[in-house]
C-alpha cells in the first residue's frame, strides 16, 4: 500500500514523489527516457535503477509488439521497426514506416542470424568471415555487446537466447547442431561480472536440427532436434532459470516440416504442445521481385510471415493466417533514398532479416 | 439499507462538501478503509484535496462507477470517455490529479492521469515545466550521461 503524505502548498510542484515521477516516466517511449535522464540527477538514478528497468519491461500493460527488419550493406545496417498493431487490420495495406541507418562495426556484408527470434528486446547473431564474433544486439539502444566463443568446438552449432523473467536475466544457449550430436550444451550468462560459458548435461545425445523451430516462452528455450539413440525428432527445452536441458515431448507427430508455433493463452503455463497440420507453402516465388520468399516466422496472432530472402527498394511481406486461411499484403514502397545504392537492379541484393514479436527493451548491454 | 446510508460525504481541503453514492466513493481504496474502520462517520474529511480536483475526480468515479442500472456501458466507450476526460485538462490540472489518485488510492484513475502525461509529454522541457525541476547535472556530468544517450537524440 502506497501511503504517501503529500503538503499541500500552493506551488505544489516541487513535491512531486519521487515514486509518481517514476510511475510517469514508466508510461513514456523508451526514446523520451533516456533524454529526460540527462536532464535531472533524480531521474537519471531512478531510471537507470534495475526495479525500473524490469518494471519498464514487465509492466501489466503488454509491450507494443513489433516486427523488425533489418539488413546489412557495406558497413551500415537499416533497421526498421514496424508496430506490430498496426498490422491487425485484415487489410492489405501499405507502410511508410522509415528506416533507420546506422553505421555498424560489424566487418562483412553478411552476419549469421541463427534464430529469428527477438527475445525480450535482444537478438543475437554471429558474424560472416574468419572472426565470427558472436554478437548480441539491442537494437532500441544500438548497443552490440560481442561475447566471449563458447569453449565446445562443434562445427555446427546454433547460439540462441533466452531470457528469465523473474531474475530479469538473458541467457545465451549453445546447442549442437545439423548432425554434430552432443549430450551437452553450454549457457552465458549476461551481465554477469566474469561472462563465461557453463557447460549444462542431459542424458539425450542430440542435436538441432533447424534455425526456425528455437522458441523461448516465457523462460524455457524450445527446440526441436533429433535424437541419435532414440533414431527419432524430440522437442527439447531448456529451463532459462534453473539451467536443466531436458527432452520435452517424444512424439511421431514431430518431422522435418514441423515448426513452433506460441500461440500463447493456458497452454503456455500448462507446457502443453499439440500437433496441427496445415498446408502452407515453405517458399514462394515472385516472378516480378524475382526473389523467392521464406516462411520466416509466426506472429502472437499466429500469422505466418513471408519475407523475401533479399532487400529491393520496394517489396512486400505476405501474411498468411492458416486458420482463417486468409492471406494479406504489407506493402514497402521506395523504403529507401536512392542514394542507398540499393537500386541498381539485381546484383548483391542484401539478405533481408525479419524478427516479429520485438519489444523496446531498456537493458545496457 | 436506509438511503442516508447509501450515501456519504466527501469534504474537500478548502471546506467544499460533495455528497455521493457510496458505490462511487468506495472506488478509493483509501476512502475505502476508512469506511471499513468505521473510524469516520457519514463525512470523511479529504485534506490533501481542493474542491476543484475532487469535482473531477467524483465525475470519473461517476462514469466508472457499476451502479443499479448503470452498469452497461461498454469499455470502448468508457475508452473514449477517459480520453476526452483528460484531454483537455492543462498541466497543473492534471499534476493535483495524479496526487489525488495517488492519495485517494484508486490505480485507475492514476494509471490513466500517469498516462496522459507521458502522452502529452514530448520534450524535456514539457517535463521540466510539468514538475518545475531545475537542472542539476553540472555541464561535464551533463555532457557524459548525454553522450551515454546519444541514439534517442538522433531522429
Amino acid at each position: 500500500q502506497k501511503q504517501i503524505k503529500v503538503e499541500h502548498s500552493k506551488s505544489t510542484s516541487s513535491s512531486f514523489p519521487i515514486d509518481l515521477t517514476s510511475e510517469i516516466l514508466l508510461r513514456l517511449p523508451e526514446k523520451s527516457v533516456a533524454r529526460f535522464r540527462c536532464v535531472f540527477k533524480l531521474w537519471s538514478s531512478i531510471t537507470t535503477d534495475q526495479y525500473f528497468i524490469n518494471s519498464f519491461e514487465t509492466q501489466t500493460r503488454s509491450p507494443p509488439l513489433s516486427l523488425l527488419l533489418c539488413f546489412q550493406k557495406d558497413d551500415s545496417l537499416f533497421v526498421s521497426t514496424i508496430p506490430q498493431h498496426t498490422l491487425i487490420s485484415n487489410r492489405s495495406c501499405s507502410s511508410s514506416q522509415p528506416i533507420d541507418r546506422y553505421h555498424s562495426k560489424i566487418p562483412g556484408n553478411y552476419s549469421h542470424y541463427h534464430s529469428m527470434e527477438s527475445v525480450n528486446g535482444l537478438i543475437c547473431f554471429e558474424e560472416s568471415g574468419e572472426t565470427g564474433h558472436l554478437i548480441v544486439w539491442n537494437p532500441s539502444k544500438k548497443q552490440f555487446l560481442t561475447i566471449p566463443k563458447p569453449r565446445k568446438i562443434w562445427r555446427e552449432r546454433i547460439v540462441v537466447l533466452g531470457y528469465d523473467p523473474i531474475d530479469g536475466k538473458h541467457k545465451v544457449v549453445c546447442i549442437p547442431f545439423c548432425n554434430y550430436f552432443s549430450d551437452v550444451c553450454e549457457v552465458l550468462t549476461l551481465g554477469s561480472a566474469q561472462e563465461s560459458w557453463r557447460t549444462v548435461r542431459t542424458t539425450y545425445n542430440h542435436s538441432a536440427y533447424r534455425l526456425s523451430s528455437v522458441k523461448c516462452i516465457k523462460r524455457i528455450i524450445y527446440y526441436l532436434a533429433y535424437s541419435d539413440r532414440r533414431h527419432g525428432f524430440v522437442l527439447m527445452s531448456f529451463d532459462v532459470r534453473s539451467e536443466k536441458l531436458d527432452l520435452r515431448v517424444l512424439t511421431s507427430d514431430i518431422h522435418y516440416g514441423t515448426r513452433l508455433i506460441n500461440y500463447g493463452g493456458e497452454d503456455v503455463e500448462k507446457d502443453k504442445w499439440s500437433s496441427q497440420d496445415f498446408h502452407v507453402p515453405f517458399r514462394h516465388h515472385d516472378l516480378s521481385l524475382r526473389t523467392y520468399f521464406s516462411l520466416k516466422g509466426i506472429t502472437h496472432a499466429g500469422e505466418f510471415i513471408y519475407v523475401p530472402d533479399t532487400f529491393h527498394i520496394s517489396f512486400y511481406i505476405l501474411f498468411f493466417d492458416p486458420v482463417r486461411n486468409s492471406r494479406r499484403r504489407l506493402e514497402f514502397n521506395r523504403l529507401l533514398d536512392d542514394e542507398s545504392g540499393l537500386d541498381n537492379g539485381d546484383q548483391d541484393k542484401p539478405y533481408l532479416h525479419v524478427f516479429p514479436n520485438h519489444i523496446e527493451s531498456q537493458m545496457s548491454l | 439499507m436506509s438511503k442516508s446510508e447509501k450515501k456519504i460525504v466527501l469534504k474537500s481541503l478548502d471546506n467544499e462538501a460533495f455528497e455521493v453514492e457510496k458505490a462511487v466513493a468506495l472506488q478509493s481504496q483509501t476512502i475505502w478503509v476508512m469506511c471499513e474502520d468505521k473510524c469516520v462517520g457519514n463525512e470523511i474529511p479529504l485534506e490533501n484535496v481542493t474542491g476543484q480536483i475532487l469535482a473531477k475526480v467524483i465525475d470519473y468515479c461517476k462514469k466508472h462507477a457499476v451502479v443499479d442500472g448503470d452498469g452497461d456501458e461498454s469499455s470502448e466507450e468508457l475508452k473514449n470517455w477517459d480520453t476526452e476526460f483528460t484531454k483537455n485538462m492543462d498541466q497543473s490540472t492534471l499534476f493535483n490529479m495524479i496526487l489525488a489518485a495517488n492519495y485517494l488510492n484508486i490505480k485507475s484513475l492514476l494509471n490513466l492521469t500517469c498516462q496522459a502525461v507521458a502522452d502529452k509529454t514530448k520534450t524535456i522541457d514539457e517535463f521540466h515545466t510539468f514538475l518545475n525541476i531545475e537542472n542539476n547535472f553540472t555541464p561535464e556530468e551533463e555532457a557524459q550521461i548525454c553522450q551515454e544517450n546519444l541514439w534517442a537524440f538522433d531522429d
